[in-house]
């Protein structure tokens, strides 16, 4: 189980493992920015310990006191070690840019809208083309809960997914590690909802998803089960969830008239 | 008093000064009457040094609350709310009372030994940003004894959540203060280091034969007298909003809740290169002085200080990538070049001890600790600054290592071996080395062992500022790896205490140069007198007039000496 997740852990760099087609894209990314990071740290480390060595066997042959070369200035040596890091990051900046931009593509039809509004401190989870807000639980009491007590969003294979990010009283940050990229949701932002971001879901699974931003008191249990299925299992999720919840009302959103604070609602 | 004279003869050194401070009719007090009422630079700065340092203590034990509280899952040792209190007072205890105040500590005791100077420019500006510091530290800590606690809201406060209604205690309103007094303190001491460094060189010291220390301090006090007006101000403004229906960051009344962002973090960058471009200056002394060496690509590492600095007023938006607000390939790019400079600097370090004559001692083993950890903390860096990973790891555990590689790993290992460089000066007594190692080696061990491993826990998926987390989570081995490491790095002060208290009790006394350094505050007597210079200064040549003056017969290697012009009398 142990040896299982870290060979899964290495062959993602030790990312966890995409599920989305933007999660891909972050993942070969990581791998070139992880690898390159190490390749510079080795090389401080060797240089170092070449430095210190070397300096430990000349103060062994010449003694304490010796006063080396007083050597100051090298200014070829100067300008590769300059010119060196600025082709690297521009390099750098070159891969990420492509790769932004396909985080912040937003397609014209997606095949699936979900409104996702952060609380203090819980999620509701909206899909309005299937005017569909799932029952779940909608309130945090700050006893420890376990995932059985987490909201649900429910996502098909293989569609083009929206998500419109809204927050209404504080900032909260909307991330599933599998998916490799988070936004915030931030109240009063002009346009509401403050971000949407699309990703394609390219495999099935459970995941839990976190708010990433501080938020409160109990910031640490505001957490989500992401559950990914295929697309005519998707189909009867919402077709029995239809028949089973409440219409859903347009307008209102959770944590606007009531507070769930229980410090400043006491 | 800086006239300037060739390497003086004995005769020279002999000769007191006409306005030599026994000469003065004045009693100084001393005991705890000095310490309240002295205007004197050194006695001001070791004030700063002890008060930060006892903050440090303070943050530290809550940190280890914090790690102690995160070493298994779904622990209630502390409740969510005062967990939140301890993560905002230690965040915010670190960054604005202890890394900062203590480079500043330093600055008032060495900087102006390190040109010549007599005292700092303004003393009694000196001692009320002293006491206004002082008093910020306490009033924001104050908030723990009040009925709703200390602030809660992170040490960047980011509204709604700071706002009168999210956090209506009054904690938050003392955190506000304590940091508008901080904010006001340190642009006094800016002013004072900017005047000081500009109007009180010796004569001969020009610019670039200041040392790295005081080029390093002459641009930190520029960024804070660019950035902290802002801090404060924003203080102001949310004070406002909290009290007297300012609106400013009020959502619901037409506010806008990111500008706090902008206006926080337009101070908060800089701030960060406020706190660790003073340690780059303490740990190239420490180098140079170390190796028997001159710094090496001095005027590169003045300019890359000046880059960095420029460079960090124009990052400030990549803490915020991920509120879908700033224009990412600006704030990439610029963000990403600070590594060139950076990058710079870690060869100049190297390159100080390349071929040196390298002397182990405990304050040159915290120095290579700095550059071993604080490398980490630069490439992670890199990381943090392409959005496209940034959306995956900012705000969790990722971005915790990386801060802590630089401010930890980076500054605070460079703050040691500033303590272990400087304490024969600062006290006329030198530091046990056996005891300084120990001190070394358990730091660097707990240090690593602590932040190494959270790296992964961020990108596994643990957000910062859990107060708890599930044993579902799969979070539970590498925090308590990092908990364990935590405890061993808050043991690893104890070496460092006891070592202050038996050098204090019975520690023997070294003279003015004990290392052999090459700075003129190495000229002074240990510790210096009031009026700090008891004979005439060296000639200043170069940036280290000490070591010209001690060891005429090897001066710095000028690079292509076929193009220097060579006086007539000195010629073959």
């Amino acid at each position: 189980m142990g040896l299982a997740a870290l060979v899964a852990g290495c062959a993602n760099n030790g990312l966890p493992e995409s599920a989305t087609a933007q999660g891909d894209e972050v993942t070969s990314l990581w791998g070139i920015f992880l690898w390159l990071a190490v390749a510079v740290a080795a090389l401080i480390w060797l240089l170092t310990a070449y430095v210190v060595i070397s300096s430990m066997r000349r103060r062994r042959r010449d003694g304490d006191d010796a006063v080396p070369r007083q050597k100051q200035y090298n200014t070829r040596l100067e300008v590769v070690y300059t010119a060196i890091p600025l082709v690297l990051v521009g390099v750098l900046f070159w891969m990420t840019t492509a790769v932004n931009a396909e985080l912040d593509n937003v397609s014209d039809a997606p095949d699936l809208t979900v409104e996702v509004i952060g609380f203090q401190w819980q999620w509701q989870f909206r899909y309005p083309t299937q005017e569909l807000v799932p029952d779940g639980p909608l309130v945090v009491s700050g006893s420890p809960s376990g995932p059985q007590g987490y909201p649900e969003l429910v996502l098909p294979v293989g569609a083009t997914v929206r998500f419109e990010l809204t927050a209404d009283d504080v900032i909260h940050s909307f991330w599933v590690p599998e998916f490799l990229e988070k936004r915030d949701l931030i109240p009063g932002v002009d346009e509401s909802p403050s971000n949407v971001i699309e990703v394609e879901v390219t495999r099935a699974g459970t995941w839990t998803g976190r708010c990433a931003e501080y938020c409160g008191l109990n910031h640490w249990q505001m957490a989500f089960t992401v559950r990914a299925v295929p697309a005519d299992e998707f189909a009867d999720w919402v077709r029995v969830s239809q028949a089973q919840s409440q219409p859903m009302v347009a307008g209102s959103v959770p944590g606007t008239t009531a507070t769930t604070n229980p410090v400043s609602g006491a | 008093m800086t006239t300037t004279l060739p390497p003086p003869t004995d005769a020279a050194a002999a000769a007191p000064e006409p306005d030599e401070p026994a000469a003065r009719h004045r009693r100084e007090p001393t005991g705890i009457l000095k310490w309240v009422t002295s205007s004197d630079h050194k006695v001001i700065g070791i004030a700063y040094m002890v008060t930060a340092f006892c903050f440090y203590l303070v943050g530290g034990m809550m940190a280890l609350g914090i790690r102690g509280q995160l070493a298994k899952p779904e622990q209630t040792m502390i409740d969510n709310g005062t967990y939140n209190e301890l993560f905002t007072l230690h965040g915010t205890i670190m960054l604005l009372f202890f890394l900062g105040s203590f480079a500043f500590g330093v600055a008032n005791f060495i900087l102006p030994l390190q040109i010549g100077a007599r005292d700092m420019a303004f003393p009694r500006l000196n001692q009320t940003s002293y006491w206004l510091y002082l008093t910020g530290g306490l009033v924001m800590l104050s908030g723990l004894f009040t009925t709703d606690g200390a602030a809660d809201f992170g040490w960047f406060a980011y509204t709604p959540l700071s706002d009168g209604i999210r956090s209506p205690g009054v904690g938050g309103d003392l955190w506000i203060a304590g940091v508008a007094l901080v904010g006001v303190s340190g642009i006094m001491t800016a002013v004072n280091i900017v005047a000081t460094t500009m109007t009180m060189r010796a004569p001969g010291m020009t610019m670039f034969r200041m040392p790295i220390f005081v080029w390093n301090m002459l641009i930190v006090s520029g960024l804070v007298l660019l950035v902290f007006p802002v801090l404060t101000a924003a203080a102001v403004m949310l004070y406002a909003d909290r009290h007297f229906g300012g609106h400013i960051f009020d959502a619901a009344n037409g506010g806008v809740p990111v500008l706090w962002q902008h206006l926080f973090w337009f101070f908060g960058h800089p701030e960060v290169y406020i706190l660790i471009l003073p340690y780059f200056g303490m740990v190239t002394e420490v180098f140079a002085a170390y190796s028997r060496k001159p710094v090496f690509g001095y005027k590169g590492f003045v300019f890359a200080t000046v880059a960095i600095g420029a460079l960090s007023v124009g990052v400030w938006a990549h803490h915020m990538y991920a509120t879908g607000v700033v224009l990412l390939p600006f704030f990439g790019v610029l963000t990403m070049l600070i590594a060139v400079p950076t990058g710079v600097k870690f060869f100049n370090w190297i390159g100080t001890m390349w071929g040196g004559n390298l002397r182990f001692s405990a304050s040159l083993l915290f120095g290579i600790g700095f550059l071993l950890s604080f490398v980490i903390g630069g490439v992670t860096g890199v990381m943090l600054a392409s959005p496209s990973l940034d959306f995956h790891l900012t705000d969790s555990y990722f971005v915790v290592a990386h801060f802590h590689y630089v401010l930890y790993g980076g500054g605070v290992f460079a703050l040691f071996a500033a303590i272990y460089y400087w304490y024969p000066k600062f006290t006329g007594k030198a530091l046990h080395e056996g005891w300084g190692k120990l001190h070394f080696a358990l730091t660097f061990i707990g240090f690593n062992m602590t932040f190494l491993v959270q790296h992964q826990l961020g990108v596994d998926g643990m957000p910062r500022r859990t107060a708890s987390y599930l044993s579902t989570d799969g979070f539970d081995t590498l925090n308590l790896i990092s908990s364990i490491g935590a405890m061993l790095l808050g043991l690893s002060t104890l070496p460092f205490l006891w070592n202050v208290f038996r050098t204090w009790r019975w520690g023997e006394r070294v003279g003015r140069n004990p290392w052999d350094a090459g700075t003129l505050e190495w000229w002074a007597p240990s510790p210096p007198p009031i009026g700090n210079f008891d004979r005439p200064l060296p000639a200043i040549t170069s940036e280290r007039p000490v070591w010209d003056a001690e060891h005429p017969e090897h001066p710095a290697e000028a690079e292509h000496p076929e193009r220097e012009i060579v006086p007539a009398e000195a010629s073959p």
